[in-house]
């Protein structure tokens, strides 16, 4: 009796928590089927007076979707795997290598987390330019192929795993790559599964970089599109919302497939996704 | 030990040497001496024909039905000139397109011509990268005559005019103007005002409390969330103005200033009127019946005609005038980056020139709720149908002669969200009007003299 109404208390409290999670996707749903004029009424309404499925059409005719969805996965396909290995290389080196001056190298890429991103978007677009970069997959790509932030994490990883393995693998005759890649990574999963996760959505949402070194409509990728739908005196909340429900669609099915990853790698790598 | 302190002294030189540094000057560029065409570069250094083909980027924040507009004019001006390829480029919105306009500028990477605010551009000129276009005006060949001239608006094109140099040409317009619910006029029985003080009264009137919990349900009046930004009609009709663009001087802290911000802060403090607050855009309110009238551009209208709640009957008039009628007009410019080659200038004028004749602003205007930028476009058949057809769309026509356009110091902007912070305090009760402009006459003037170190 007692557990059963333990296990009511706790889907309660669930579901309470899984409403106020799908409550803005909901609602983006329904903005994105309503009339202009309903869009921002006083008090709100849920459900509209009819649906305008023709918003999806606009959506879709403001912007040439299918370019900007095939960079937007090769950009992120290209950015999350570039980031992966370099991670992965990287917090390897610093976590088992022992060489010269480890420690102050690290340090000194630990610093540069403190300089903001926007401090540095004109000179990496000065710097891009010049080597002739800019309108290209190489800008959006490989300025995004190393990040401080996730070889810190997964150096972290890759510290908890016992030195006695490596010590052991050694013996064995091991060298350190063949190590890294059939001892460390495998042991290292959950992080390195929430490495992508973050980034793939990261790279996915990204506008402001695309925006900054691409000019030409066939290197835009899917964020910039939504810009089409804002000007100065207001926004098309209705057709808005039926783009980013096309933008975002791809973004819950990697969600739902790597669901049990995220899961796991939030509880064995601590890590917040 | 020794080894942390190494590490910490290093890791503070880096994080100082990061922050510290210091972009790329930006460098003028004169290409002439890449014209390698035989076309001859005359006396006033311009070329006057294009024979070999040439690219005119043009970087522009116009989105969907205004996009189109402007594809269409381009497409047409391409059929007239085969030689000249205009390659249309959208930067995102305003804000974007001059944040990257800056870093392109860092990189010496700036398009052929981009579509610009003129407080924006005074930046461009001072560090002399805006190609003056009075050589290209003037020239008998591919220039202005004098009636057409004389056709543009003096305000319009006075907004692209720094020390007698034409900088830029002027592109998509609107005025700021007073929208209002032609039924609760009607049912109060009283006429559109046309002073400040029949602004009052009739936001007064027009005010209702129906639930009588003490908050109206529908205001006189709603301003813009950012009302310091375009503040300036109502010190301009209290006597006054926001800066001097030649001293850089602010005149926050006057009389007249004064003056304007009482007669909005009463406004607000009896409850007749109020800013847009949650509804983000001042004409929310106005569409949904919740508002009697609301300050808002006339480049809105297409946007409020889609928003209003179905009963709801609006129209505009300009601002209401007090010591003046001063009415303030808004809107960007195209202008020339002297960063291009001869050829790509000369492209990029014919073009600017294109996208201002009678019939080709007509267009813009008509299909992008934009005033046009030329007197006679109102003759163009199509146009005055469309405005006989949509009478609304014909109020900004009418003060061309009473308006001017907001003034251009680097930095203006910055000064006034400043006047706009301090203007939040005094609507909030927080501050005295007095205190609140001595401050951002002190803070402004700061900001101002910050933003010109850049």
């Amino acid at each position: 009796m007692k557990r059963t109404l333990q296990k009511t208390l706790i889907y309660m409290i669930l579901t309470v928590g899984a409403l106020f999670i799908l409550i803005p996707f909901i609602w983006m749903i329904s903005t994105s089927l309503k009339p202009s004029n309903e869009v921002l009424i006083m008090p709100p309404k849920f459900i509209p007076s009819k649906l305008i499925w023709e918003n999806y059409k606009i959506a879709l005719e403001a912007a040439p979707f299918n370019t900007y969805f095939k960079n937007s996965i090769i950009v992120t396909v290209s950015v999350t795997a570039g980031e992966i290995i370099t991670t992965i290389l990287a917090a390897f080196a610093f976590s088992r290598i022992n060489f010269k001056g480890r420690d102050l190298i690290f340090t000194i890429l630990i610093a540069t987390m403190m300089v903001p991103g926007e401090v540095l978007t004109i000179p990496n677009f000065v710097t891009l330019s010049k080597l002739g970069w800019i309108d290209s997959y190489k800008a959006l790509i490989i300025p995004w192929c190393a990040s401080i932030y996730s070889i810190y994490l997964l150096k972290q990883h890759f510290m908890s795993i016992p030195d006695e393995l490596y010590n052991a693998a050694k013996i064995d005759g091991c060298s350190d790559f063949k190590f890294l890649w059939t001892i460390m990574v495998p042991l290292a999963k959950p992080a390195i599964v929430t490495l992508i996760i973050l980034k793939v959505i990261s790279s996915w949402n990204s506008f402001f970089w695309p925006l900054i070194v691409t000019n030409s409509k066939e290197m835009r990728t899917l964020p910039l599109a939504l810009s089409a739908f804002t000007d100065e005196f207001g926004t098309e909340y209705n057709v808005l919302m039926a783009a980013t429900n096309i933008i975002v669609l791809p973004v819950i099915i990697f969600y739902t497939i790597l669901q049990k990853h995220i899961i796991s790698g939030v509880s064995k790598a601590g890590i917040k996704g | 030990m020794n080894k942390q302190l190494l590490s910490l002294f290093l890791v503070l030189i880096l994080s100082l040497g990061l922050v510290g540094c210091k972009s790329n000057p930006v460098t003028p560029v004169d290409n002439n001496e890449k014209v390698d065409n035989a076309e001859e570069v005359k006396e006033d250094g311009i070329l006057t024909e294009i024979t070999n083909p040439t690219e005119v980027v043009f970087w522009h924040a116009m989105s969907g039905s205004n996009e189109e507009a402007l594809t269409n004019l381009a497409n047409k001006f391409m059929d007239e000139n085969p030689n000249i390829k205009i390659n249309l480029q959208f930067q995102g919105n305003y804000r974007e397109l001059f944040e990257k306009l800056m870093a392109a500028a860092k990189a010496n990477q700036l398009p052929t011509m981009t579509q610009i605010y003129s407080n924006r551009l005074s930046w461009y000129i001072e560090k002399g990268l805006v190609e003056n276009l009075n050589p290209y005006m003037e020239n008998e060949k591919v220039g202005l005559s004098k009636e057409e001239l004389a056709d543009y608006p003096a305000l319009f094109l006075d907004d692209g005019i720094w020390n007698g140099n034409q900088y830029a040409m002027p592109f998509n317009k609107s005025q700021m103007v007073l929208y209002y619910n032609v039924d609760m006029f009607k049912e109060a029985g009283i006429e559109v005002p046309k002073t400040w003080e029949e602004w009052k009264s009739a936001a007064e009137k027009l005010t209702k409390d129906t639930d009588g919990d003490g908050e109206p349900d529908v205001y006189g009046i709603v301003f813009a969330n950012n009302i310091s930004t375009d503040i300036a009609p109502w010190l301009k009709q209290a006597g006054g103005m926001t800066m001097n663009e030649d001293t850089n001087e602010l005149y926050f802290d006057t009389p007249e200033t004064a003056e304007a911000i009482e007669f909005l802060n009463g406004l607000i403090q009896s409850k007749v009127a109020r800013t847009a607050g949650e509804d983000k855009y001042a004409n929310v309110p106005l569409s949904q019946g919740r508002a009697a009238m609301c300050v808002a551009s006339t480049s809105a209208i297409s946007t409020i005609e889609k928003d209003t709640l179905e009963g709801v009957n609006l129209f505009a008039a300009p601002l209401p005038g007090h010591k003046t009628n001063d009415q303030l007009y808004y809107g960007t410019n195209v202008a020339v980056y002297n960063t291009a080659t001869p050829e790509e200038k000369l492209g990029a004028w014919l073009f600017s020139k294109f996208l201002s004749t009678p019939e080709n602003t007509a267009y813009l205007a008509q299909e992008t709720g934009y005033l046009p930028a030329r007197y006679s476009a109102r003759e163009i058949p199509e146009y005055k149908a469309y405005l006989e057809s949509a009478p609304i769309k014909a109020v900004g026509l009418e003060s061309f002669d009473i308006g001017f356009q907001g003034t251009r110091n680097i930095g203006g902007i910055n000064a006034l969200d400043v006047l706009g912070e301090e203007l939040d305090l005094v609507f909030a009760k927080e501050k005295s009007i007095p205190e609140a402009l001595k401050d951002a006459q002190e803070r402004g003037t700061r900001a101002l003299e910050e933003a010109r170190k850049n």
